[in-house]
């Protein structure tokens, strides 16, 4: 059969992940309580601290600083040009088929890889970075 | 009132039966039904979780650069249960973010936003951008130490830019500096702005997925 009725099956199936999905947060939450550092005070930057999803952004504009030039404009207009790339993806890869296994979009297969180990290293460069090479990313 | 005379009761009104009995009858493909199918799910589940306790949050955050860190602060330490509902938002968001990014690679590497599915690609990508914007604003409102430094490089990088990147962040956030003003606006922006364009880009996200179904290439 290759289809199953949505209910009741699919919505047990879901309701089972949801509970597991909502336990693992209570137990995250109660384990892990969110962090609150020292007050901030306006004006002062004495500590950087980026979220590990953005980390790959402060991490290529750090790099861009360090090895690149002083001059961040281009550095900070990159990501934007990425991110149209990856919007418009859909209208590059024009595959005949709707979708189709991995193996067989090798190419787009291995950009997607290459991508996501640049975008790791770039996170690794952030969490390492001084915070003096952060500071003077405020200049 | 059992189910089935509250349902009669409806039917009278609205004339329900009928589209609730298509509703409970649709089909799911079985290849959708595999595990990495279930990441869009999960981070809307987050997305959830992220209103019901932000909506707890609310209650007792004050949007002011002066009040901010102190309500926070009893947040976390007076308020019954405070931190685990404060927990409970960080660890939702950042399920949230994951399972976004999750779901965008499983979409990718099965190139499932190929024709016809280019626009929900699209809206899709609105939506990881939504929650970043999300993550962002809401580590800001935290306004401790870190979390003022990180909000200060985001908001004064893009400010370097030629031409209109000063422009741009003033109309966006009041100043060039993070103050007062900046934590209000960033507010605004997490509780009213994103929440309202979340909403919206979900239901045309999900509605195209009806519309379309699921990519196979079985």
């Amino acid at each position: 059969m290759k289809e199953i009725p949505f209910f009741p099956y699919q919505v047990v199936r879901e309701l089972a992940l949801a509970s597991f999905v909502l336990g693992v947060l209570l137990i995250l939450a109660s384990l892990f309580p969110a962090p609150l550092g020292k007050e901030a005070v306006p004006g002062e930057v004495t500590a950087i601290e980026p979220q590990w999803y953005l980390s790959p952004l402060f991490g290529f504009l750090a790099f861009w600083r360090a090895n690149v030039s002083e001059n961040l404009s281009i550095a900070i207009a990159m990501p934007v040009i990425v991110l149209v790339i990856i919007l418009l993806l859909p209208f590059i890869d024009r595959g005949e088929e709707e979708a189709a296994p991995p193996m067989k979009r090798r190419a787009w297969s291995f950009a997607g890889v290459v991508f996501i180990l640049v975008l790791l290293y770039l996170a690794y460069y952030a969490y390492t970075a001084s915070f003096a090479s952060y500071a003077e990313l405020l200049l | 009132m059992s189910l089935t005379k509250l349902i009669d009761w409806l039917d009278e009104r609205f004339e329900i039966r009928r589209d609730l009995e298509r509703a409970l009858r649709r089909t799911v493909p079985r290849h959708a039904t595999g595990a990495v199918y279930c990441l869009g799910g999960i981070a809307f589940l987050a997305f959830m979780v992220e209103v019901v306790t932000g909506i707890a949050l609310a209650r007792y955050y004050q949007p002011n650069a002066a009040l901010a860190y102190e309500s926070v602060r009893v947040i976390t330490y007076e308020v019954p249960l405070g931190s685990l509902v404060r927990s409970l938002h960080y660890w939702a968001g950042n399920v949230m973010v994951a399972a976004v990014l999750l779901h965008m690679l499983r979409v990718y590497f099965m190139g499932a936003y190929r024709k016809p599915r280019e626009l929900n690609w699209v809206v899709g990508v609105a939506l990881l951008l939504l929650t970043f914007t999300f993550g962002f604003s809401g580590y800001a409102l935290r306004w401790d130490v870190a979390s003022y430094g990180a909000t200060s490089i985001v908001v004064l990088a893009p400010a370097s830019l030629p031409f209109a990147g000063a422009w741009v962040m003033k109309v966006f956030l009041g100043d060039l500096a993070i103050t007062g003003e900046t934590l209000t606006r960033l507010y605004f922006l997490h509780v009213f702005l994103l929440p309202m364009a979340a909403f919206v880009l979900m239901l045309i996200h999900f509605l195209i997925v009806r519309r379309q179904g699921i990519a196979s290439y079985m």
